[in-house]
């Protein structure tokens, strides 16, 4: 068995593998190097698996570009995996996220872009067809882009049912019960500071994580705030008592241990470095009702961040956690956020982590 | 031209133009040594012989 981490960057990929139970890490690359990589997948329910990856090739614009060798080799479609339909006046901006859904819906593969927008492929990330439900939304010329562009950077498919739940700066946390048609909002309870009221939708999510234990728990580390809803999004409640900071961009959930979830706060949007440069993580095993700092191994003096897909967890028992900082250091936990170490340094800025066992 | 490049040969088709038919930011076409931005835009002219070049902007990059 290995552990396949891939890492993607400004400047390219890297695979890192561990053949010893995540104790040691080889790093192999650059791919698709001077590229910017901010979406990665590594899709193991093929016979083979398939890396894909949303590129953004300088000046000649983004693209999605897939590997069933593991790096050696990388196609594309010829026409682009995705482009906007004509009428919608739209160009593809950046590609956010690229989620594979579940294992009974093998070719199924979601993708997040900018401009705000869902697509959906149904041959494996080859070609993607445009959510329309979403991008006719009412809502969508309200949806304003955060510092850094206006996208859909989360997606999360239910596995037992037809509801997708996707969040977006801004904008935030929509769900639909109905395979992706109609759409409504769910941020009731979820604050928007640069706002002068609570708003029903405009929120800047960050980052949303589903509980290993109940599919309607979840966790989100908002542009200030930490929040969890027990009912699909109906309500979310703050759970950031007892963090350092309340900032931040990602957070995981364990997928097999129900209530445990972590965050890396950041001091605040004005500011966004580790508390005294102290580069941790924080978890909690009580669905939020508590925190502890863990993170041994990681630095101190590191005036860098982790942005919101630079951060993952594996599915093993006992649960995996990744970490990439802006200043190109990627960070390894076999036990769940306890101790880390150096999986690589000196690469370009870490803008996306995703974690996978190989068989 | 830039239809009939796209048609030959998609992949180069769309580094230099979007979906939506515009030339990407950080690309530049020129006609006979005119960027055709400060031209008739895409709807340029190309005469018999005319050279036609293709280039990255200096901007951009990281």
């Amino acid at each position: 068995m290995t552990d396949l981490l891939a890492i993607g960057t400004r400047k390219g990929l890297w695979l890192a593998r561990s053949d010893d139970d995540r104790r040691t890490w080889s790093l192999e690359g650059p791919h698709l190097l001077a590229q910017e990589v901010a979406a990665v997948s590594v899709d193991t329910r093929r016979p083979t698996p398939r890396v894909l990856a949303g590129v953004q090739y300088g000046h000649w614009g983004p693209s999605v570009t897939w590997s069933d060798d593991l790096g050696r080799s990388w196609e594309e479609t010829d026409h682009g995996a995705i482009r906007f339909p004509e009428g919608t006046g739209a160009a593809l901006g950046r590609v956010w996220q690229l989620r594979p859904d579940s294992a009974d819906r093998p070719d199924l593969v979601w993708a997040g872009c900018e401009p705000q927008s869902l697509w959906r492929s149904t041959d494996g990330g080859c070609s993607f067809t445009l959510v329309r439900g979403l991008w006719d939304h009412p809502h969508r010329p309200t949806w304003e882009p955060g510092a850094g562009g206006g996208a859909v950077h989360t997606v999360l498919p239910d596995p037992a049912s037809d509801r997708v739940t996707v969040a977006m700066s801004t904008g935030g946390v929509y769900v639909s019960d109905d395979g992706a048609t109609g759409w409504t909002p769910h941020n009731r309870g979820i604050s928007a500071v640069f706002l002068p009221e609570p708003p029903e939708y405009g929120q800047c999510v960050h980052k949303v994580a589903v509980d290993a234990g109940d599919t309607a728990r979840m966790y989100a580390q908002n542009h200030f705030g930490v929040f969890r809803t027990d009912d699909g999004g109906g309500s979310w409640t703050s759970i950031a008592d007892g963090l350092p900071a309340d900032f931040g961009f990602p957070i995981a959930a364990s997928p097999t241990v129900p209530g445990t979830a972590w965050v890396v706060p950041l001091v605040a949007d004005v500011q966004r470095v580790p508390p005294d440069g102290r580069l941790r993580v924080h978890r909690t095993q009580d669905a939020g009702g508590s925190w502890t700092e863990v993170g041994a191994g990681l630095p101190d003096g590191a005036w860098t961040a982790v942005l919101r897909d630079a951060f993952c967890t594996d599915d093993h028992e006992t649960t995996g956690l990744y970490v990439g900082t802006r200043d190109g250091c990627v960070y390894a936990s076999a036990d769940e956020g306890e101790t880390f170490t150096l999986v690589a340094e000196h690469l370009p800025d870490v803008l996306v982590v995703r974690a996978a066992r190989l068989p | 031209m830039l239809d009939a490049v796209a048609a030959r040969h998609p992949v180069l088709g769309r580094r230099i133009r979007d979906e939506a038919g515009a030339v990407r930011r950080f690309v530049n076409v020129y006609v006979d040594g005119e960027d055709v931005r400060w031209q008739g835009g895409l709807a340029t002219a190309v005469r018999d012989g005319a050279v036609v070049q293709v280039l990255p902007s200096v901007a951009g990059g990281s």
